[in-house]
């Protein structure tokens, strides 16, 4: 029995196929799960084709660059052996530096109580900068990766994990305007929010226009963001726009890590901060805790402060 | 023997736009193959079949890119039905007409691409994306006669059908 004319057929599929991309786009927008489960389902049939064919691809460049391609290789190691020579003599004397800096971050106790632990991913798709922010990674629930994870490569950080499926997930880099990490300048340790500005590269936000700021500062992670330890290179500063009617003054960041050749990167896992412990001296009373000032008279009448 | 060949097809399509055209690095100039290949299909299938298809390769395209989940679903859509609708007011077996809608599709597509994300207050560069646009055109066009001829060979599409 045809329920639908055929002359109407076309029409209803359209408008079938079209509310349903809309829904789809209107869930995504609002963060809601149907969007993130289709898009995990996806992601999941892709893994195979996508590990199949990056293991392929890596294969043969590597075929290509080792055993073929080997024009130069021996002047170029006469020059790398007397480059060794040289990186041993400064070897010895950084680690002797080495060992005394460590002592001192002993002495003031600067060294986390919270090891980082990273694990290295290959990366399997990678995207652009100005269009494709985006990157995909071997790795994916299996492995313990979790959406908000800060993803680096040796230069320096890329983003964050927005998209976890069983074996891959998806790493929104600092290009796209919707990704934020904790920053801070290296050198005055002023600090803000790196993100993509929407025209191929980084910037970093809400940083005081009375802050100083110079060309050419490191940008480092802050590690407050809960992603990323302290200290992995971002970029640096390229250009600031300063507008005196602004509280925040923005600048622009040229990253260090240089998406186009991204091989394998290291996922964090950055532990979550333990919860906080009620004070033994608190322990039987009732205190509320929206912090009013109702609430820290009663509290320091309790405790014995008003007496 | 054909439904295995069309399978590779469809795969061999997806490889090469989501997997090989990133790493060689010719942003500006990266044909759109997804995109020839709805235009196409579209143009000799049922408007039902198109949609279907568009809505699919949509999808695919979001989870493979930044964008909002459903957009590229959206877009794909209404390109495969305008195409689907159109084929019966041009001479489909024209290549120079194929390549004219591939590259409308193309430009159209950047066009939606814009308004919709916009109107979800993402900030684009529009002046680079339209430039961008405009040379994703360029190549997907030159490749619409090659992918016509591929999808003749293996029957996804008919030979000489006149409006």
């Amino acid at each position: 029995m045809n329920l639908i004319s055929t002359r109407h057929r076309p029409w209803v599929v359209y408008a079938a196929f079209t509310l349903l991309s809309l829904g789809v786009m209107t869930s995504n927008l609002r963060g809601g799960g149907i969007a993130d489960r289709l898009e995990v389902m996806v992601l999941y049939a892709l893994a195979p084709v996508y590990t199949t064919v990056d293991w392929i691809l890596d294969n043969s460049v590597s075929l290509w660059n080792n055993y073929i391609n080997l024009t130069g290789v021996q002047q170029e190691n006469i020059e790398l052996k007397s480059a060794v020579q040289i990186l041993r003599e400064e070897h010895l004397l950084l680690e002797d530096r080495a060992q005394s800096a460590e002592r001192l971050e002993e002495l003031i106790e600067r060294t986390s109580s919270f090891p980082v632990v990273h694990r290295r991913a290959n990366v399997i798709r990678r995207g652009d900068t100005l269009l494709n922010p985006i990157i995909l990674i071997d790795m994916g629930s299996n492995q313990g990766i979790r959406e908000g994870m800060g993803v680096a490569s040796s230069d320096g950080a890329i983003g964050q994990v927005v998209r976890v499926g069983p074996s891959i997930s998806k790493v929104l880099t600092l290009h796209h305007p919707d990704a934020g990490i904790g920053a801070m300048l290296q050198k005055s340790r002023v600090q803000g929010v790196v993100s993509g500005s929407g025209k191929g590269n980084c910037s970093m936000r809400f940083v005081s226009r009375f802050d100083p700021v110079t060309l050419g500062e490191m940008v480092v992670t802050s590690g407050l963001d809960g992603a990323f330890p302290k200290g992995i290179p971002i970029g640096r500063v390229s250009a600031i726009e300063r507008d005196n009617n602004e509280i925040f003054q923005t600048l622009e960041i040229i990253t260090e890590a240089n998406l186009n050749t991204l091989e394998e990167l290291i996922v964090f896992f950055i532990p979550e901060l333990p919860p906080f412990e009620r004070p033994a001296e608190l322990d039987g009373m009732d205190v509320p805790s929206d912090g009013s000032d109702e609430t820290r008279e009663s509290m320091d009448r309790r405790t014995g402060v008003l007496e | 023997m054909k439904m295995l060949q069309q399978a590779i097809f469809f795969i061999l399509i997806i490889v090469l736009q989501f997997s090989i055209f990133p790493r060689l690095s010719i942003n500006y100039f990266e044909p759109d193959l997804l995109l020839a290949v709805i235009v196409l299909m579209a143009l000799h299938k049922s408007p039902e079949t198109a949609c279907a298809i568009g809505f699919i390769i949509g999808l695919l395209q979001d989870v493979n890119s930044g964008v909002i989940m459903g957009s590229n679903a959206f877009i794909w859509t209404q390109l495969a039905m305008m195409n689907a609708m159109l084929r019966n007011y041009v001479f489909i077996d024209s290549i120079p007409v194929q390549i004219v809608m591939v590259g409308g599709s193309s430009i159209l597509a950047g066009v939606l691409y814009i308004i919709l994300h916009q109107l979800a207050v993402m900030q684009e560069p529009m002046g680079q994306f339209l430039f961008l646009t405009v040379c994703r055109t360029l190549t997907t066009a030159l490749i619409t006669w090659p992918i016509n001829r591929i999808m003749l060979r293996l029957g996804l599409i008919a030979e000489l059908r006149h409006a």
